[in-house]
């Protein structure tokens, strides 16, 4: 038994370098499309990722009437945070809203003027942050029908709506797409792995039929290319990989730093995530590489 | 004993052999003649199981080979030499390993192997070669590393399906000698042929076939065809 795995390792591995050129290129394109699905696999989680961030942006202001104390809008702030769905409420008072804003029109002198520290007109509020943009019309009108009808004048809810329904309806559209994108993809990939192990077990039908001629079982004949098609997998992994972190290095870590997610609370691309893309492509490459091989020499087997 | 009982292979309407019936005693030499499409070729895929007969069976020593199930048909050729007029050998490896794979599939040691193929590319004078790829020998020379990998078995049938027909009148010889020195070493030898001056001229055993029948069969035949 050991001198039969032996022999096919060994007729594995110099099948392999004296098809030199077409195992290259078999390599390569497995490489390309590995690289397709890690690409998309990446591209999903910074489109998730950003998501997030928006949705995290996404929050909801309830303004307090002017007669209400502090007391009670601490105590209306613990009732909210009771509240499932709800991440976070920060109590924002008239003075602080003030200073926010006279910070943020600090370069337009014809507000300011017109804004003076003794007369101030903002109301306090409680600012909420939700897990889901879906949640905040019910957390609303659930702190509404409760205490903080009588103490609410006002929510910022009605203005933010529409952007509010845009954003979501946005983040639903980008993730359904990119899930039936992937997917397609996925099985572009899978075919031309499995179409390139084909031909290059095709140009060698003949060698199978030899095989056959000279007594060799059918197991004996297609454990090399198996393995072979293995082999292909495990070298396009790699290659991928080292593309992988060159581009990333290169092109999306300076973009992902600087601005387009920086919002969102955890790095996005993680060691985890790089073990992850390892692990998905040195699966599917395996895979797809020793089954492609098993039905591609199948046909030739039946001599 | 080789027996073949009324054997009739039908490809769709076509009658590629045609109620053939002769036998093989051991140690025989027996030269297989016709023209294209008399049904050698058909009679050796029969032998060799890549076929199995319409009607009639093939029997070798009383053991009917059709009968035999399909994960043991690769064991069943181990026991049967067989050379191509093609050759058949892997391009991809030298004319030691060519040798070599016949017994690696057989799963023998490898310096019991090692061993064997040089004794038998020393039988078939290729020894010096043995490192070589096929693409860079002589025709003969690629035709006796087939025979010695058929032989590398030593099996008791060796199968030849024209191994003359791509080679020049005088390596064509050649071969033919070598394929009798192995008959005259035991082993049971079916050649199949076009061939008129070697048929002529080694007086063995000829079965005629003619449109998928045998026409003759002589002790020491011809060639007789135009």
């Amino acid at each position: 038994m050991l001198i039969f795995w032996q022999r096919i390792f060994r007729s594995a591995t110099s099948g392999f370098r004296r098809n030199g050129w077409l195992s290259l290129v078999a390599v390569f394109i497995m490489t390309q499309a590995l690289l397709l699905i890690s690409i998309f696999a990446s591209l999903n989680l910074v489109i998730g990722a950003s998501i997030t961030a928006i949705n995290e942006r996404i929050d909801v202001a309830l303004f307090f009437k002017e007669t209400v104390t502090q007391s009670e809008a601490m105590t209306l702030k613990t009732q909210a945070e009771q509240i499932e769905g709800v991440t976070q409420v920060t109590y924002v008072s008239s003075q602080d809203a003030l200073d926010k804003f006279l910070a943020d029109h600090r370069n337009r002198g014809a507000i300011l003027d017109v804004v003076s520290r003794d007369e101030n007109f903002l109301p306090a509020s409680l600012e909420i942050k939700v897990t889901d943009p879906y949640l905040i019309e019910g957390i609303v009108g659930q702190i509404i029908r409760g205490d903080g009808g009588k103490l609410i004048s006002q929510t910022s809810l009605e203005d933010n709506q529409k952007l509010i329904e845009k954003l979501r309806n946005f983040g639903g559209f980008v993730q359904r797409s990119s899930l039936i994108l992937a997917l397609v993809l996925i099985i572009i990939a899978l075919l031309i792995i499995f179409n390139t192990i084909r031909i290059t077990i095709f140009t060698r039908r003949e060698e199978i039929e030899i095989m056959k001629l000279v007594g060799a079982t059918d197991w004996y004949i297609r454990w090399p290319f198996i393995i072979e098609g293995m082999l292909y997998g495990v070298i396009a992994t790699i290659l991928s990989l080292v593309l992988l972190y060159v581009g990333y290095l290169a092109l999306v870590k300076p973009m992902v730093d600087s601005y387009l997610i920086s919002a969102a609370s955890s790095p996005v691309f993680t060691l985890g995530f790089f073990i992850f893309l390892a692990a998905l492509q040195l699966v599917v490459a395996l895979v797809v590489g020793g089954v492609s091989s098993y039905w591609a020499t199948r046909k030739h087997l039946h001599v | 004993m080789i027996v073949f009982d009324k054997v009739t292979k039908h490809y769709g309407s076509h009658k590629a052999l045609d109620d053939v019936s002769f036998s093989i005693r051991p140690r025989e030499f027996v030269i297989l003649v016709g023209p294209s499409g008399a049904g050698k070729t058909t009679l050796i895929k029969l032998l060799l199981c890549e076929e199995k007969p319409t009607f009639g069976r093939i029997t070798i020593d009383d053991k009917d080979i059709h009968l035999l199930k399909d994960r043991y048909i690769p064991y069943y050729r181990r026991q049967i030499g067989v050379v191509f007029q093609d050759f058949k050998l892997l391009p991809n490896q030298t004319v030691a390993e060519n040798v070599a794979f016949a017994m690696e599939v057989s799963g023998k040691p490898d310096n019991e192997i090692t061993k064997e193929v040089m004794k038998i590319l020393e039988l078939v004078g290729l020894k010096d070669k043995a490192s070589n790829f096929p693409r860079e020998l002589s025709g003969g020379e690629i035709q006796r590393v087939a025979i010695a990998r058929a032989l590398v078995f030593q099996p008791k049938f060796l199968i030849a399906d024209e191994p003359t027909g791509n080679l020049d009148p005088v390596t064509a010889w050649d071969i033919t000698k070598l394929l009798l020195k192995i008959n005259s070493l035991g082993t049971t030898v079916l050649l199949a042929t076009h061939n008129r001056e070697i048929v002529d001229n080694i007086n063995k055993r000829v079965i005629n076939m003619d449109k998928g029948r045998v026409v003759r069969d002589r002790r020491r035949g011809k060639y007789d065809y135009k």
